[in-house]
């Protein structure tokens, strides 16, 4: 019960993990963002070009 | 402007950043906007409709992330805003400023390239209104603050309108001047009931600097413009029936509300119910009034 109570410091594996994790959970978002950018940039081309606002 | 309360040690997550463009904010301010362009003469293409929407919700929060910069010292005494990523120390200052001003330029960027120059400038005007205007100069100066910075959040339905015809007009000024003049009950609501954090902040607002009789009393006066604004769409010839009834049905009951809060006096132990109420209803108020202006557009 005692052991429960005593906390670890992190040691700098750990750390260097969880920075890991957080870059990588933000490169998923950012390249998702990305993605959904490069589509909608593609559909306000196609509905320009239909308008014949070419500029 | 201070240093946050918090040491920084790992990078943000991505949800404090979602977090500082403030997206409960957002959905008031994306929802007129919409309307604003809905309620327009001239039809837009839905994917340009989309991304003006879009471009509107990225600079308020670009707006939303820049006032969270400057303000992380104000944030970090008040209990409303103590948890958010810069006091609550998950995110270091100059992150929220990069993101801030990234999103600024992206937004206005895309606004310019999809859409159109006089809704590009009216967004600009809007962020820099909201950054410079509100959050650097008037907000710690004067019990006005939310009076004079409200227009930053009353431009959203004239973008909106903007993006559709290309232009603006009496209509969408019309709309400007009902957000406008809607916003002082709407803050002052919550400030009588959340004064003691404004107090503890410093932040000059008007329960804390005139205190409460003046306060409820403004409350009060500044109802009757913003209904005549409401109301001024149908007997201008602007929108039919459907917006016209509704417009008059909510107001009443706002300006009610609204009186009801600037007669009474509230007591020790005061649960400022309805304070609460009004602040509530406002919000309300304006997604019905701006929701009764489309579907009078679309299907009157």
């Amino acid at each position: 019960m005692t052991d429960d109570l005593i906390q670890t410091p992190p040691t700098p594996v750990d750390e260097a993990e969880a920075v890991r994790a957080r870059q990588r959970s933000r490169a998923v978002v950012m390249a998702v963002l990305l993605g959904l950018f490069v589509v909608l940039v593609f559909a306000i081309s196609i509905v320009k070009i239909q308008l014949g606002h070419g500029g | 402007m201070s240093t946050s309360a918090a040491t920084v040690s790992l990078p943000a997550d991505w949800r404090d950043f979602l977090a500082l463009t403030k997206p409960r904010v957002m959905t008031l301010v994306v929802f007129t906007g919409l309307c604003g362009m809905l309620a327009a003469p001239v039809p837009i293409h839905p994917i340009l409709g989309f991304t003006a929407i879009l471009c509107i919700a990225l600079g308020a929060g670009a707006a939303g992330a820049l006032n969270q910069w400057y303000e992380a010292d104000l944030d970090a005494k008040m209990k409303r805003t103590a948890k958010r990523p810069l006091p609550a120390g998950r995110m270091d200052r100059q992150s929220a400023l990069h993101f801030g001003v990234g999103l600024a330029g992206f937004s206005l960027a895309l606004m310019y390239f999809a859409i159109n120059l006089a809704a590009t400038l009216i967004l600009a005007a809007s962020i820099l209104f909201y950054v410079f205007v509100y959050t650097i100069w008037l907000k710690r100066r004067t019990p006005q603050n939310i009076v004079i910075g409200g227009a930053a959040g009353a431009f959203p339905p004239m973008i909106g309108w903007a993006a559709a015809t290309g232009d603006v007009s009496t209509m969408p000024m019309l709309l400007f001047a009902l957000i406008f003049l809607w916003t002082p009950p709407h803050f002052w609501a919550l400030a009588l009931f959340v004064k003691t954090d404004y107090a503890n902040a410093g932040v000059p607002m008007l329960p804390v600097v005139a205190g409460e009789r003046t306060t409820r009393i403004q409350i009060g006066l500044y109802t009757l413009p913003m209904i005549l604004c409401a109301a001024a769409p149908w007997p201008l010839g602007y929108t039919g029936a459907i917006y016209g009834i509704t417009a008059a049905v909510m107001s009443g009951l706002f300006l009610a509300m609204a009186v009801q809060v600037a007669i009474r006096r509230s007591e020790p132990d005061d649960t400022m119910a309805p304070e609460k109420r009004l602040f509530k209803f406002s919000i309300l108020y304006l997604f019905i009034v701006f929701g009764a202006l489309v579907v009078d557009r679309w299907f009157a």
